[in-house]
């Protein structure tokens, strides 16, 4: 994205700038998470990505073709805070809805595929209401690789769990992202989230949101439960709490 | 989902049959209030009852006609709303317009413009169509701004969103505007017979009441609110039964 701006309107034709300008570029494959202070425009930024958000000024191109191509060619997968999962549907349902949308043929070992790599073979027919929260989490993040997306956007998918299922899922994620290396973007407030999952990890300032520190992490993949201890790790995730308190 | 309990309501009939019973003894309301005894009685005898049971299946069935009709039509134009935007406001509006017209008048009109049979479905159809062109409406635009996010990143059509989403989404708000309308299509249905029909209940009322036949009267009227409570009830178990799943 180049010199991105969103502004929002406000009374009596005034406006507020809510995000930029921005620039920023996410090499394919990668995994970049956004951080920042509640407010800075971190769920604004992946929703310009998404193709939610129109651009005040500037733009976004995936892979030199602007958000709306790629929601056409349905390559964009995305999972939100809240899970989104269709009640009426069963998880193998749910995990489907993206090629019934994309008016393709189910493909239904791809469909297995994810169930299984999200380890909810056992809960394939059952509805949402069946499932935990940390299990629709996963149902939803299954649903958001059915059409082996181009880019995958997590706006906080697991902002509403408690601190193990939470930690449980990074761990899981972490190996489901491996296993597809998809791009990713992911915004957070937790750094200890971003700094075990991503290659990247982009610090907001306060409003209006600006790339205030890019911090690359280098620990060694797959991550494991162990590197949660490791002593990078603490450093890493002490330099990025700073950069946070600057920003 | 909540055990229905038939204390309450066993509790609340014989409550009313105690005081309409009371009523029509001690003649608090004049001579025209028959016991209810009185009007069980003339109900059980078997040529009245015959006579009652064809009059209530004629009702019935045009109640059910104008129900389903109404429905339809209600639906059609809330969906309208919707997929078309721009048309929205008119069509609220001219809902409303029709609605505003007393069902007498609108009896009347058909009566004089219909061939007999079809006035009271069409009355039926007119008191059913608004309450389920407001419910669905309600219904239609009730889903979670995070599910149409979801939908227009994963490139879902305006249909498939209607389809797939905003159509289930809606489905028990829908289902509990027939319900209510139901009993409207009843007296719809009775009110069109008033001006037109040579059966159903209407005209033995009118055939009753002009004879001064206290206790018909009150048979075929109670007759008319068990044949409404009767669809309300079978639509509220079929609304529970898809509510579990949709709701």
């Amino acid at each position: 994205m180049t010199e991105l701006r969103i502004d929002y309107p406000l009374e009596r034709g005034r406006t507020v700038t809510a995000l930029g300008p921005i620039d920023l570029a996410v090499a394919a494959g990668s995994f970049v998470a956004v951080v920042g202070p509640s407010g800075c425009g971190k769920s604004t930024l992946l929703r310009a990505i998404a193709g939610l958000a129109v651009p005040s000024a500037g733009t976004v191109r995936i892979a030199g073709a602007p958000p709306a191509a790629l929601v056409a060619s349905h390559q964009l997968g995305i999972a939100f805070q809240d899970h989104a999962l269709l009640p009426w549907l069963t998880v193998r349902e749910n995990i489907a809805l993206p090629f019934q949308l994309a008016r393709r043929a189910v493909d239904a070992a791809r469909v297995d595929e994810l169930i299984a790599l999200v380890g909810l073979a056992e809960f394939a027919g059952a509805r949402p209401r069946q499932l935990s929260g940390g299990m629709r989490q996963r149902v939803a993040i299954a649903r958001a690789l059915a059409l082996r997306p181009r880019i995958l956007l997590l706006d906080e998918p697991f902002g509403a769990l408690d601190a193990v299922t939470r930690r449980q899922l990074n761990i899981e994620l972490q190996r489901i992202w491996w296993d597809q290396r998809i791009t990713t973007v992911l915004v957070t407030h937790a750094i200890d989230e971003a700094v075990f999952l991503a290659d990247r990890v982009i610090v907001m300032s306060a409003r209006p949101g600006r790339i205030r520190h890019d911090v690359a992490i280098e620990l060694p993949r797959p991550r494991e439960r162990e590197i949660l201890s490791a002593p990078g790790f603490h450093a890493l995730s002490d330099e990025l709490a700073r950069a946070l308190d600057a920003a | 989902m909540k055990r229905f309990s038939a204390g309450p309501l066993i509790g609340g009939v014989l409550v009313t049959a105690i005081v309409w019973e009371l009523i029509g003894r001690l003649h608090a309301f004049g001579s025209a209030w028959a016991p209810l005894s009185s009007v069980i009685a003339y109900a059980f005898a078997p040529a009245n009852g015959a006579l009652l049971l064809v009059a209530a299946l004629r009702t019935g069935s045009e109640a059910l006609t104008g129900l389903a009709i109404g429905s339809c039509a209600g639906f059609a134009l809330a969906a309208c709303a919707v997929l078309v935007p721009r048309l929205a406001p008119g069509l609220g509006t001219f809902a409303s317009l029709i609605n505003g017209i007393p069902i007498i008048a609108v009896a009347s009109v058909c009566a004089l413009t219909l061939p007999h049979d079809a006035t009271p479905i069409v009355v039926a159809t007119l008191a059913a169509a608004f309450i389920v062109f407001v419910a669905s409406a309600a219904g239609l635009a009730a889903t979670l701004a995070v599910q149409r996010d979801l939908f227009t990143v994963l490139g879902a059509s305006r249909t498939a969103t209607f389809r797939r989403l905003l159509v289930p989404c809606a489905l028990p708000a829908i289902l509990d505007g027939v319900r209510s309308a139901a009993p409207s299509a009843v007296v719809g249905a009775i009110i069109g017979e008033w001006f037109s029909a040579e059966s159903g209940l209407g005209p033995m009322l009118v055939a009753a009441m002009q004879n001064y036949a206290i206790a018909r009267l009150w048979a075929v009227a109670l007759t008319g609110a068990l044949l409404s409570i009767a669809a309300y009830a079978l639509l509220g178990g079929l609304r529970a039964a898809i509510g579990s799943r949709f709701g």
